[in-house]
């Protein structure tokens, strides 16, 4: 009888304890609207341990290389695509893709699950308890990354509706009870060139820093749990704005994967999957 | 007595036929440090005997043949009485890829990896292919020399699998795979670079090279370091191409044509290798 491995495609919830089994994993959440970058932000981590651009994280393996591999597709040149781009997440809770990473200085390997969804399940998430409650890997999640378009925070029209959606959804996660104690919130303004192409590098910069003084008391949560970090995973050659890609990501980066794990399980060997924490989140 | 075996693995066109022709030829000469010697020949040699009499006579070989040649094993004896048993699984390559396409693989190669004590992966040189060359460098580059960047003439591409996984990351799948099935906890890994030749001395060692060409197994190695120790080689197992250096290469008798870079018993031993993976070359560091 053959024998028969993973499809190397992204897990679905019940399969991705197969990971948590052996390690204690973290669970990421990347979060937001459609075309808010989510999708972008991953494949091009991915590609930084392809490029060996130094994050100060080093590629330790992944159980779900093809699910990489598929997304970013339309990236590559050999897709001949005539610009660069990513498979649109879309359906239902999506899989969840999965890095093991160690620090460029030895030290453990960490397992983490990103996950990747689709911005409707951002939005239904929002806006229903019910559909929140539904993301039982909220309960989980070690990092909820909430990703917010920086090219709708160019015009004063768009960019308060952007910033507030985005801690709205967090509000939902907390009205739910889901929102752990020790859960780090991750605010990420993406497409750095775009809004700076909008408006001075000045107000770009203060929106950020209001942005980050007014979250903790917006959210009831302590500051030290919020980082706020703007990126340009991508920049638009067209724009030729001069930022190189990949601008602050090594910081949200770094940010992640810096020191220890955040969350040890109590237990990494049991017999009773209810006594998995992991297996809470399961639908 | 006892008998260790080694499983040797490789994309297509990675030099693994080469590799074999050439330790074939240094075995049957006699010219394998410590004595190794072939036990026997294998019931069919005609493979064998083509590839070392085509690399022997300054012929290119053909690639192996998908239909024709798949796998290949040679058992190989030392003084005292240790067995070395080498297993080409599929020295075409292209049956890895089946493997990584279907997510299965048959009974005989199961039964080859979960009983393997070291593992050889070949990559080449200079024709690993495809790359992963990303649509945001070639706008950058044309944006940056005042072109336009314009859309491309070809229509796009629905996503394969097979030819469109960078070969790094198809080597990283298969030897996650492969460890994660076999049963020695502590299976060192020999990364071959192969026509070693070609790279005109741009790199000093197979790490190096790795290091540039391949990052994602290079860290995969490094990371996987503590349970599977792995030491990276530089061969050119024909010596220098064939064609274009045969002046040079008829003087020397065949097993003195290949160069290694990394080994620990010579410059032309391709065994060091082999016997590294299986703890038998005696020490020595990287």
């Amino acid at each position: 009888m053959p024998y028969t491995f993973h499809s190397g495609e992204g897990y679905e919830s019940g399969e991705a304890k197969v990971v948590t089994r052996d390690a204690s994993t973290e669970v990421i959440v990347l979060a937001g609207p459609q075309d808010s970058g989510k999708t972008t932000f991953l494949l091009s981590l991915y590609h930084t341990f392809l490029a060996r651009e130094d994050y100060g994280v080093r590629f330790s393996g992944s159980l779900t290389l093809r699910g990489f591999e598929n997304r970013a597709h339309l990236l590559r040149i050999a897709s001949h695509a005539p610009h660069a781009d990513v498979l649109h997440t879309s359906g239902e809770h999506s899989d969840y893709l999965h890095l093991q990473v160690t620090s460029q200085d030895g030290g453990p390997r960490r397992d983490v699950l990103f996950t990747d969804w689709a911005g409707e399940v951002f939005e239904r998430a929002t806006d229903y308890g019910e559909e929140c409650r539904s993301l039982t890997v909220l309960r989980r999640a070690d990092r909820i990354a909430v990703f917010i378009n920086g090219e709708d925070l160019m015009s004063e029209k768009t960019r308060y509706n952007a910033l507030e959606r985005g801690t709205t959804f967090i509000r939902r996660v907390k009205t739910e009870a889901m929102l752990r104690s020790t859960t780090m919130v991750d605010f990420v303004i993406t497409k750095l060139d775009l809004l700076r192409s909008g408006v001075t590098r000045e107000v770009a910069k203060s929106i950020r820093e209001q942005f980050e003084l007014d979250l903790p008391a917006q959210l009831e949560i302590d500051p030290d749990r919020i980082t706020v970090s703007t990126v340009c995973v991508k920049p638009d050659p067209q724009l030729q704005s001069g930022l190189k890609r990949g601008l602050g990501m090594g910081n949200v980066v770094r940010g992640w994967f810096a020191g220890a794990p955040a969350y040890v399980p109590p237990i990494t060997l049991v017999d009773s999957p209810s006594e998995r924490l992991f297996d809470r989140f399961r639908g | 007595m006892t008998t260790k075996k080694a499983l040797a693995v490789g994309l297509y066109g990675a030099g693994k036929t080469s590799y074999l022709a050439a330790l074939y030829s240094q075995l049957k000469a006699g010219r394998v440090p410590d004595g190794a010697r072939l036990v026997g020949l294998p019931e069919d040699a005609a493979y064998l005997e083509e590839i070392s009499q085509r690399q022997g006579s300054l012929t290119t070989p053909h690639h192996t043949s998908y239909e024709n040649q798949q796998r290949c094993e040679l058992s190989i004896s030392f003084p005292g009485g240790s067995i070395v048993e080498l297993i080409f699984p599929d020295l075409h390559g292209e049956g890895f890829l089946d493997f990584l396409q279907d997510r299965e693989w048959d009974d005989e190669f199961d039964e080859s990896v979960r009983t393997s004590d070291g593992l050889l992966v070949f990559v080449h040189s200079t024709e690993s292919f495809p790359r992963h060359g990303l649509l945001d460098d070639r706008d950058e580059a044309r944006a940056a020399a005042g072109g336009v960047v314009t859309d491309s003439p070809e229509p796009p591409k629905d996503w394969d699998a097979r030819t469109m996984i960078p070969a790094q990351v198809q080597l990283v799948d298969l030897l996650q795979a492969v460890l994660r099935r076999s049963e020695e906890p502590d299976m060192r890994i020999a990364l071959i670079v192969s026509a070693w030749d070609l790279l005109d001395s741009k790199y000093d060692t197979g790490f190096d090279w790795a290091e540039a060409e391949m990052p994602l197994l290079a860290q995969f190695l490094l990371s996987n370091k503590a349970a599977h120790d792995f030491r990276a080689y530089g061969l050119s197992a024909q010596g220098g191409t064939f064609g274009e250096d045969d002046q040079l290469l008829e003087h020397k008798k065949p097993w003195e044509r290949p160069q290694l870079v990394g080994g620990s018993l010579g410059p032309n031993d391709v065994s060091s290798p082999l016997l590294w993976v299986l703890q038998m070359d005696g020490g020595g560091d990287k």
